[in-house]
């Protein structure tokens, strides 16, 4: 950790401004209390207050290397600092008597007076000592809390980083061993659609596997994949599956994860698929709604049939996919009037 | 009279419906009778046709292979397949002739279909309930009555009751009898269903209230006034269950 005082060019000034005070101070009040020539208590002030400045600085150092041990109880530390005290201001007061004592080797009176002012200035220092004691242990802490804060913002931002690529849909491999096997018909009966299939399948698994990559896709992107998803379901189940899309232009630009929207549209399918007759009519809409984007994807279905359990996770999954994206600024609901089901989802714009 | 294997496909995708009868189309021995493509129709087929053998898919519509399998009064053999739940197909083991997973070839396919004939051929083992692997959760219960296939939801269900190889099961669609065990339902079928009994599985939205019959025993008399009996052990899980 840095000096906080030497290392900092304003904490600097501000303890070169302190040190000026308190060196004022120290010149009145002996001024003004005691007659001696201006030459004297200039020479007094300025070598006191120099040491004992320095000597602050160098406190620092000491405090940091005696900081190791955090186990020391409030009784220790109160001996040890009452004790480095003690030495330092002993330290502080010897040198300063001897250089004075260099410098006014003629002049009695001033001994006489620097002893008598022994205690004031023991006192005086201790003072300093215990505030700048003080200020370099917020200076710790304030670090240490900087410190914490920095750590807990590093893990949060990993932790959600391996939420994201946890959640991350795939193609479901139900989907994909199935469309396989049709394609595989295909070859046989119709080898023009088998090879449209492959394509289709291909460029449906390459956004799979390159979506990962993306934390966000625009939603044209999204909407020509699951358009090729719904081609590809197509020829499974022939006419029995109708899906109608409703687009509009101004949410092209909309960026949203990627595979949000073909899950729900391959659960709009699956529950759809149970109808008597066998016929399923699902529906995309996309609207501009206040500037935000609204997506809704409905099916109908028969309700006799309906098999409710496992619904729940893979809806959940998108859910959370979109807390993380958007926080609290989007809305994800479903709802059921016993004849379609409807998913709706409303998303702000990001750039 | 034709003397060839009767075939029925219950598949409800078209490409693979194909796929099957292209395969077969240079078999002489088996003709294809009916192509079902869910598991409501695939019941009554199986029942009314009486076919030999059966190419079923597990993923159909309306009813699950499972639920199907459970109501079928014939003892066709099966050939299975799947898109990817290999292992839901062990369940079936018993059963199956053969299974198959998607995509297949056609000697993968040719492999099944000899199996099949192999067992046609044996006497017929009676077919065994699938008891063990069932899905996790259970919501719903198929069974069949003179007439009909009643879908009982579990949100309708008031009680199962025991009774020797069936269950009853009190609904508020009637009384029905399933040849089935408690214990199949057991734990199964979500947090409103509390086993009480050897005999009895309730439906806690049901219960009207609950009486101390003898030292030990207890009573709950359910919504549509019927009793079911409580054991010293169900009591106490019921009532961590209620939370009282």
């Amino acid at each position: 950790m840095k000096h906080p005082i030497i290392d900092s060019k304003r904490n600097f000034i501000y303890y070169l401004s302190a040190c000026l005070i308190i060196s004022s101070l120290h010149f009145f009040l002996i001024s003004y209390y005691f007659q001696f020539p201006f030459a004297i208590i200039i020479t007094d002030t300025l070598v006191s207050n120099l040491l004992i400045s320095v000597l602050g600085l160098s406190l620092w150092f000491s405090l940091k290397y005696g900081m190791g041990n955090k186990n020391r109880t409030i009784f220790a530390s109160v001996t040890i600092h009452s004790v480095s005290a003690l030495v330092l201001l002993s330290l502080w007061l010897t040198f300063t008597y001897f250089i004075l004592k260099l410098i006014f080797r003629d002049y009695p009176a001033y001994f006489e007076f620097f002893n008598e002012s022994l205690i004031y200035r023991f006192v005086g220092g201790l003072f300093l000592y215990s505030i700048l004691v003080l200020f370099y242990y917020l200076m710790i802490y304030y670090e240490n809390i900087k410190e914490k804060s920095a750590n807990e913002n590093r893990l949060n931002m990993l932790i959600k980083e391996a939420e994201i690529e946890s959640l991350k849909t795939q193609l479901n491999p139900h989907f994909l061993f199935n469309s396989l096997n049709s394609i595989s018909s295909l070859t046989t009966q119709k080898p023009e659609k088998a090879q449209e299939m492959v394509i289709m399948l291909s460029e449906l698994l390459r956004y799979s596997v390159n979506g990962s990559k993306h934390k966000l896709v625009p939603l044209k992107k999204e909407i020509e994949t699951v358009k090729k998803y719904v081609d590809i379901e197509k020829i499974r189940y022939g006419d029995k599956l109708q899906v109608f899309f409703e687009n509009d232009e101004k949410c092209n630009d909309f960026k949203l994860p990627p595979l949000i929207l073909q899950p729900l549209i391959e659960n709009a399918i699956k529950y759809s698929r149970g109808q008597s007759g066998g016929n399923s009519y699902i529906e995309v809409k996309i609207n501009n709604f206040n500037s935000k984007c609204k997506i809704e994807i409905n099916n109908d279905y028969d309700s006799e049939y309906v098999n409710d359990a496992g619904e729940g996770i893979g809806l959940k999954n998108i859910k959370r996919r979109l807390e993380i994206i958007y926080n609290k600024n989007f809305s994800f609901k479903t709802m059921d009037n016993g004849k379609r089901f409807i998913a709706e989802m409303i998303l702000p714009k990001i750039n | 009279m034709s003397t060839k294997i009767k075939a029925i496909i219950i598949e409800d995708e078209i490409p693979a419906q194909d796929l099957i009868k292209s395969y077969l189309s240079d078999d002489n021995e088996i003709e294809i009778i009916k192509v079902i493509e869910d598991g409501f129709n695939g019941l009554k087929a199986i029942n009314v046709l009486n076919p030999d053998i059966v190419f079923l898919d597990i993923q159909i519509p309306k009813l699950t292979a499972f639920e199907m399998l459970e109501l079928i009064e014939n003892n066709p053999i099966i050939i299975f397949s799947t898109a990817y739940d290999e292992y839901a197909l062990k369940a079936f083991d018993n059963n199956a002739a053969d299974y198959l997973l998607k995509p297949y070839s056609k000697s993968r396919f040719k492999e099944a279909v000899e199996k099949a004939k192999l067992k046609l051929k044996m006497p017929r083992q009676a077919f065994k309930k699938i008891n063990e692997l069932q899905p996790n959760q259970i919501d719903r219960i198929v069974v069949k009555t003179k007439d009909k296939i009643e879908i009982i939801k579990s949100r309708e269900i008031y009680f199962l009751e025991a009774d020797d190889d069936y269950i009853r099961i009190h609904s508020n669609k009637g009384e029905f009898l399933k040849n089935d065990t408690l214990k199949k339902y057991e734990n199964k079928m979500g947090k409103d269903f509390v086993r009480v009994h050897r005999s009895f599985i309730i439906n806690i939205n049901f219960i009207e209230n609950i009486s101390l019959m003898a030292k030990d025993s207890y009573e709950v008399r359910m919504k549509n006034n019927e009793i079911a009996k409580v054991s010293k052990s169900g009591y106490k899980k019921l009532k961590d269950f209620l939370g009282i």
